[in-house]
């Protein structure tokens, strides 16, 4: 019998639906963001074309200076050399020299990526096999964002088949900040962890809230077992993160739910499955911990060890540092030199703190307790990694690496507060439209703002007429073309979403003498 | 075209350079022939050049107060580096010094832990001038029977000198600058004042040597001047996979070897020109430098 969803489509079907729908937001990312506008892109663009040519580990006499040192074709070598608009908000994106497509001679590249799963950069380097210059690097941006846009199509399907799905796909929808399609549209292994653990998480719980009857959410199952594989071979820390997801999911059920579903065989068997993928994570982790070390001293800038500091002080501090993160989870674009403006913040911010005390709203406290875990997962084991690596290597954490947790916090959340009556009354798809309407506006505001960064650079603000008249860059296809597209890519989102929401009403009400006329 | 430092030492460099992950290096040794002719599957047939392109002096500095001048010779200074000559009113230091009011306090040698070119300057300078109280080492690290180095970065180093009273330590000239007072050192019996001009003296009348096949290297001639130094040397590959590499690292080298380029290097790291002759020398080899595809 194949699995339904909340919304009546069969499982795959809305898989492919909501794929085309996140493919196009990430993709429409991708092209407006200029090459190697991403945090560390060159390095992992450089890392991604070495691993398809062959040079996955690290040799003895190759890690030195900036990194790891591989031999790839001459314009990925070359990347790094696109960093004249990076930390200069004020300067467009047409400062950086032309991506030659005929520099394919064999050079030095240098990677701070080197010790990374190779996964990751197996498939997305592929492109550079049989691709040059610029069409290859949108090639990998565009295979990096399907990875991406898979994951979270996975996610969502499998929360449409919870019990009671609104608001645990309220909460996850509301997660897709504009950071989170931002980083899924560059090349940074970051975009697949964010979305494999989403994924994770969701068909995680989408198992245990139908533990009595696995086999009708198969697509939850077999998500859960891919993205558990991914993110064993995704980044080092991948695995903290998927088990943080599994203790949050766990402690969102009940003692009999979880037991049930562990006595599943199809959840035995897809267990079983994981075993070898996350097995070929941990060897790497262990080769890339016998690797031969750098072999100089690093240049100032790469590491700033803070020997001085003791573990204790630097725990702290990251504890008090964790709402300055926020920021970070909403949007702070380019090489952290591109915040959004303060009304996408306002309005995120204050999903999160709705998101924060929903949870004193509901009872019993036990059911609650998933998502207290999500939160004290959130402030503390970012502060744990953090201060375990101060004394090597300093301050090095960013608010990007905690989105993992941030997406589980927020759907830990909603699973929290799924068994709440969803109002489906004429008023409450008044307050629905207004909040969703504002999410979109929010997504196509930062997209835009973003543009001009790039398109006129911001020059402190109030320079949009620019974008008219004194165009400096131009992404593909123009920044004009990609805002409309933009556009009606964030109103199908919401118009779908409010259909789940409210089944039989639409978020784009005509008014009735308009349809008659 | 940008350049990418990495502060990782000469061995670390070389290694990259005839892995073929590196274009050139730099380092304070000119090669020797088996290095040389390495990194033949990455640099072709004939393997490396190792061009001389910088003389740094290197000044023995001292915190003595009022005190701005002092003569040592290889003897005096082994003696200091060893902690046999424990104060400064030390027979050896007046007999060398007439007419110096050397006090009599303690000699406090402040060396850097860590290993450097200076180290190597200096164990070169001294196994040459003191044969038999000096190994004969030249190694980039202090030997055994040294004082106790207790620094662990060259700015320390200068900083404590400047702190104590009777302190002395071996310093490149872009550190000393007009900070330290310098002694004078003797050279094959001549004492030889500390300063560019010396050196240029003595990069002068030095030799331009060409005993391995594509090494060319630079002597300093301490009969004419002042001739502890380091000397900085660049290592290329005699041939790169692409014309675009081998024009870029040809062009750097013609750059480095430069009248602009050595004037520049005087100005923004104090190191000083190699003799003409040598650059001469040099620059053949640098402009010799192709590709496969040639």
């Amino acid at each position: 019998m194949p699995a339904r969803t909340a919304s009546g489509s069969s499982a795959w079907t809305l898989f492919g639906k909501l794929f085309l729908l996140i493919f196009s937001a990430v993709s429409l990312w991708s092209l407006a963001t200029p090459l190697m506008a991403v945090p560390d892109e060159p390095a992992h663009t450089i890392k991604a074309a070495a691993v398809v040519r062959g040079q996955i580990t690290i040799e003895e006499g190759t890690s030195f200076g900036h990194g790891v040192h591989v031999r790839v074709p001459a314009y990925i070598a070359n990347l790094h050399a696109q960093d004249c608009y990076k930390f200069r908000p004020d300067t467009a994106a047409n400062c950086a020299p032309v991506i030659p497509s005929d520099a394919n001679d064999e050079a030095i590249g240098v990677t701070s990526a080197g010790s990374y799963n190779p996964m990751y950069y197996w498939i997305v380097g592929l492109p550079s096999l049989v691709l040059t210059g610029q069409p290859a690097l949108f090639a990998m941006r565009i295979l990096s964002a399907l990875l991406s846009a898979a994951f979270y199509s996975a996610g969502f399907t499998a929360l449409a088949q919870l019990r009671q799905a609104r608001i645990p796909v309220l909460m996850a929808s509301l997660a897709v900040t504009p950071m989170v399609l931002f980083l899924a549209a560059g090349i940074n292994p970051n975009s697949l962890e964010i979305a494999a653990t989403m994924a994770a998480f969701c068909g995680f719980v989408v198992t245990l809230d139908n533990a009595h009857r696995v086999r009708h959410v198969l697509p939850a199952v077999i998500t859960v077992i891919a993205s558990t594989i991914v993110l064993a071979n995704t980044r080092q820390v991948s695995l903290v993160w998927l088990l943080c997801a599994l203790i949050a999911g766990v402690l969102l059920f009940r003692g009999t739910e979880i037991k049930a579903a562990f006595r599943s065989r199809l959840v035995l068997t897809g267990a079983a499955f994981t075993v070898p993928g996350v097995l070929l994570g941990i060897y790497w982790i262990y080769l890339m911990l016998h690797a031969p070390a750098n072999s100089g001293v690093a240049p100032e800038g790469i590491a700033n060890p803070q020997p001085g500091v003791s573990i204790y002080r630097a725990f702290l501090t990251m504890v008090e540092k964790a709402p300055e993160f926020v920021q970070q989870y909403i949007g702070v674009m380019g090489w952290l030199d591109t915040p959004v403006p303060m009304a996408v913040v306002m309005f995120w911010s204050t999903v999160f703190v709705v998101a924060v005390l929903l949870p004193l709203l509901i009872k019993p406290f036990k059911t609650t307790l998933g998502a207290w875990a999500a939160l004290a997962m959130l402030i503390v084991v970012p502060a744990i990694l953090q201060a375990s690596i101060w004394k090597s290597m300093g301050f090095v954490w960013q608010g990007r690496y905690n989105l993992p947790l941030v997406v589980v916090l927020l759907i830990a959340v909603g699973m929290t507060a799924r068994r709440v009556h969803f109002p489906q009354s004429a008023g409450a798809q008044s307050v629905a439209r207004v909040v969703l309407w504002a999410a979109a506006f929010c997504h196509l505001l930062a997209f835009a703002f973003v543009l001009r960064r790039y398109v006129v650079g911001t020059f402190g603000g109030g320079n949009w007429h620019a974008m008219i008249n004194g165009v400096q860059w131009q992404p593909p296809l123009g920044w004009f073309l990609l805002t409309l597209m933009y556009l009606a890519v964030v109103v199908t989102a919401a118009s779908w979403l409010f259909r789940l929401l409210f089944p039989g009403a639409v978020l784009v009400q005509l008014r009735r003498t308009l349809s008659r006329g | 075209m940008s350049i990418a430092y990495s502060p990782d030492g000469a061995e670390v460099g070389k290694t990259a350079l005839t892995n073929g992950l590196s274009y050139f290096a730099a380092g304070d040794v000119a090669l020797d022939s088996s290095t040389a002719s390495n990194g033949q599957s990455a640099c072709g047939r004939d393997g490396l050049i190792s061009v001389p392109v910088a003389v740094v002096p290197v000044g023995v500095a001292f915190n003595l107060g009022e005190i701005r001048s002092l003569q040592l010779n290889g003897s005096l200074l082994s003696g200091i580096l060893q902690g046999k000559i424990t104060k400064w009113n030390d027979p050896e230091l007046a007999a060398a010094n007439p007419g110096v009011p050397l006090p009599s306090i303690d000699v406090v040698p402040i060396l850097e832990k860590s290993p450097s070119d200076v180290t190597r300057a200096v164990n070169k300078y001294l196994a040459t001038e003191a044969p038999g109280s000096w190994p004969d080492s030249s190694g980039s690290e202090w030997p055994s029977g040294t004082v106790r180095a207790n620094e662990d970065k060259v700015t320390d180093v200068a900083r404590k000198v400047d702190d104590t009273q009777g302190a002395i330590t071996v310093l490149d000239t872009a550190i000393i600058g007009s900070r330290f007072s310098v002694a004078r050192l003797q050279f094959g019996g001549v004492y030889q004042d500390f300063g560019n001009e010396s050196t240029m003296a003595a990069i002068a009348a030095g030799e331009t040597v060409q005993s391995v096949p594509r090494v060319v290297e630079q002597r300093l001639d301490g009969s004419k001047g002042y001739a502890l130094a380091v000397l900085e040397n660049q290592y290329f590959c005699t041939r790169y996979g692409n014309d675009a590499t081998a024009s870029l690292v040809r062009s750097w080298g013609e750059s480095v070897l430069s009248r602009q380029g050595q004037r520049d290097a005087v100005v923004y790291s104090s190191s000083l020109p190699p003799s003409e002759p040598t650059t001469a020398a040099a620059l053949k080899q640098v402009r010799a430098i192709t590709s496969d595809k040639r």
